[in-house]
């Protein structure tokens, strides 16, 4: 559903992406791994319109979206719950739920989209007069995702989601995006957390400087030598 | 001693201070709002202020119209002019950081005070209705009927404002892109969009507070960027970014300059609150108000 052709960014002078194609099949786990500074955000802001890229092109559901405007983007159905969650910590969770919904398609139907994401995430529902701000890390992620999903997105994008959260915490957080999955919504998850990340995904990219460097099934990675040596720590 | 500051003076004192202060509270709250999103000091607030005092001068000379009823007249069309004045001048430098924004809206200042004084003459104009005179009589204290109307309008303005930023979706995509503006584009937010929207709503509040002035007190083109620059200081009083903070700002910086005025002289006034302005700054920058709960 969405193609990612030889796509290339740059910050200035500083090339960020060089020649990054992959594609997300509708329905699947589709992760990209890869150490700090790789381009994994970049890849991800470039594709919602944040960041234009200088070649290469972005189609997603056929039809061609690089060089839109980020809210043109999130009308068509991709959605991005940035790296550190970025709520608005001064607005209530009811109120950031709501502005989740804010993209054209998605604002006539907030009541009902509502009604789902409080039914995945029941702890929202009761937290909802409080401020974002005042909610603890893993329920601004609950939070911070369930307002991406207020945008009723095709294809929703989560940045680094395990990011900070307490390792019970990182467990709840798979299988909520395991759950999601099994709902058809189709996703492309960026994660230092290899291990998990690789464990719930159809297929994976590993990313090195800017580059995709490896690609396969996530079992097929996970099995994969150099990625054990690079990423997992295992020993010799 | 006591004939010379009675209590009745000094209550005479203070509400005259508290009704002159709401005309910088409403101006406040519109440089607050634009500050909110864009980032930017909106040095030209005065200047539309007066220019709507004069539009409501003219309507009144020329036409009969009651300064009351041009309010319906200027508000709506200065709420346009808002929005359009974003699209127009601002929207190109939107992204290009905040120093482009600042010195279009220093040239749009400078612009507006010359033209205001070509079609008006440098002249300082007042309006006289046949109830400016009128005073009401509250607890034994003079209030004059005009300021008192331009008070409760700045206080319904501030409702108004208040409502919409906290009730509609669109105020709280306004409250959430003041916050990051990143993260509120990442959502779908258009920025354009918000930055219209907030420059609609200042701008308006310059027509209403514009066509207070013109009712209350004589005017001249200049007293715009003065007026600017109060307002400036009504918003580090109140903490940028919230709008009650900004119109009791705005209310205390007017009791302090009506004290200032009767204690030392007129002279010393603005003195005065520019004093004020450096110790807040100084001593309190995040604003007098901060630990409250914000608003917006």
């Amino acid at each position: 559903m969405l193609r990612v052709n030889s796509l290339n960014v740059s910050y200035g002078d500083a090339q960020a992406l060089w020649d990054v194609t992959f594609h997300v099949r509708e329905k699947e786990i589709c992760s990209i791994v890869g150490a700090n500074g790789a381009g994994k955000t970049t890849t991800l802001s470039t594709i919602l319109g944040m960041i234009r890229p200088f070649s290469g092109q972005v189609e997603f559901l056929g039809s061609r979206i690089e060089g839109k405007r980020p809210h043109a983007i999130v009308d068509l159905g991709i959605s991005l719950v940035p790296e550190g969650r970025r709520l608005f910590s001064k607005l209530t969770v009811l109120e950031n739920l709501e502005l989740g919904a804010f993209a054209k398609q998605a604002r006539p139907l907030a009541k009902q989209t509502m009604t789902w994401v409080t039914e995945i995430f029941p702890i929202l529902e009761e937290r909802k007069g409080q401020l974002a701000g005042a909610l603890s890390g893993g329920m601004q992620q609950m939070l911070a995702i369930g307002r991406g999903l207020m945008a009723k997105p095709k294809l929703l994008m989560l940045d680094e989601p395990s990011l900070g959260l307490a390792p019970l915490i990182v467990k709840m957080l798979f299988e909520v995006i395991q759950k999601l999955n099994d709902r058809h919504v189709t996703i492309l998850l960026v994660e230092q957390n290899i291990h998990q990340a690789l464990k719930i995904s159809q297929n994976a990219f590993v990313m090195k400087t800017g580059k995709i460097v490896l690609m396969g099934k996530g079992g097929e990675l996970m099995a994969d030598p150099e990625i054990k040596k690079a990423y997992m720590g295992v020993l010799e | 001693m006591s004939d010379f500051l009675s209590f009745h003076t000094l209550s005479q004192i203070l509400i005259n201070g508290l009704l002159f202060g709401t005309m910088y509270g409403i101006a406040a709250i519109g440089v607050s709002l634009i500050f909110g999103t864009m980032q930017i000091i909106f040095i030209a607030q005065g200047s539309l202020i007066i220019l709507a005092a004069y539009i409501s001068f003219w309507l009144f000379l020329l036409l009969f119209i009651d300064p009351f009823l041009s309010i319906l007249i200027i508000v709506p069309i200065f709420m346009l002019l808002g929005g359009g004045l974003y699209q127009v001048l601002f929207r190109k430098v939107a992204y290009a950081g905040k120093n482009p924004s600042l010195l279009i809206a220093f040239g749009f200042m400078i612009m507006l005070e010359n033209l205001i004084s070509l079609l008006w003459t440098p002249n300082t104009r007042a309006i006289k209705t046949s109830y400016t005179a009128y005073g009401i009589e509250m607890l034994g204290l003079q209030v004059s009927f005009t300021r008192l109307v331009a008070f409760v309008l700045a206080m319904l303005a501030t409702v108004v404002v208040t409502f919409f930023l906290k009730r509609t979706l669109m105020g709280k995509a306004v409250r959430a892109a003041s916050e990051d503006l990143g993260a509120a584009t990442m959502i779908g937010i258009g920025t354009h969009w918000v930055n219209s929207i907030t420059f609609s709503i200042g701008i308006g509040l310059a027509g209403l507070a514009g066509v207070a002035t013109a009712m209350t007190f004589p005017f001249d083109p200049y007293f715009g960027f003065i007026f600017s620059l109060k307002a400036l200081i009504a918003v580090a009083f109140g903490g940028i970014g919230s709008v009650w903070g900004a119109l009791v700002g705005g209310i205390l910086l007017g009791v302090i300059e009506s004290l200032g005025f009767f204690f030392l002289s007129g002279v010393w006034a603005d003195g005065i609150s520019y004093v004020v302005f450096l110790l807040v700054l100084m001593l309190k920058p995040e604003g007098l108000f901060s630990g409250f709960k914000r608003i917006a």
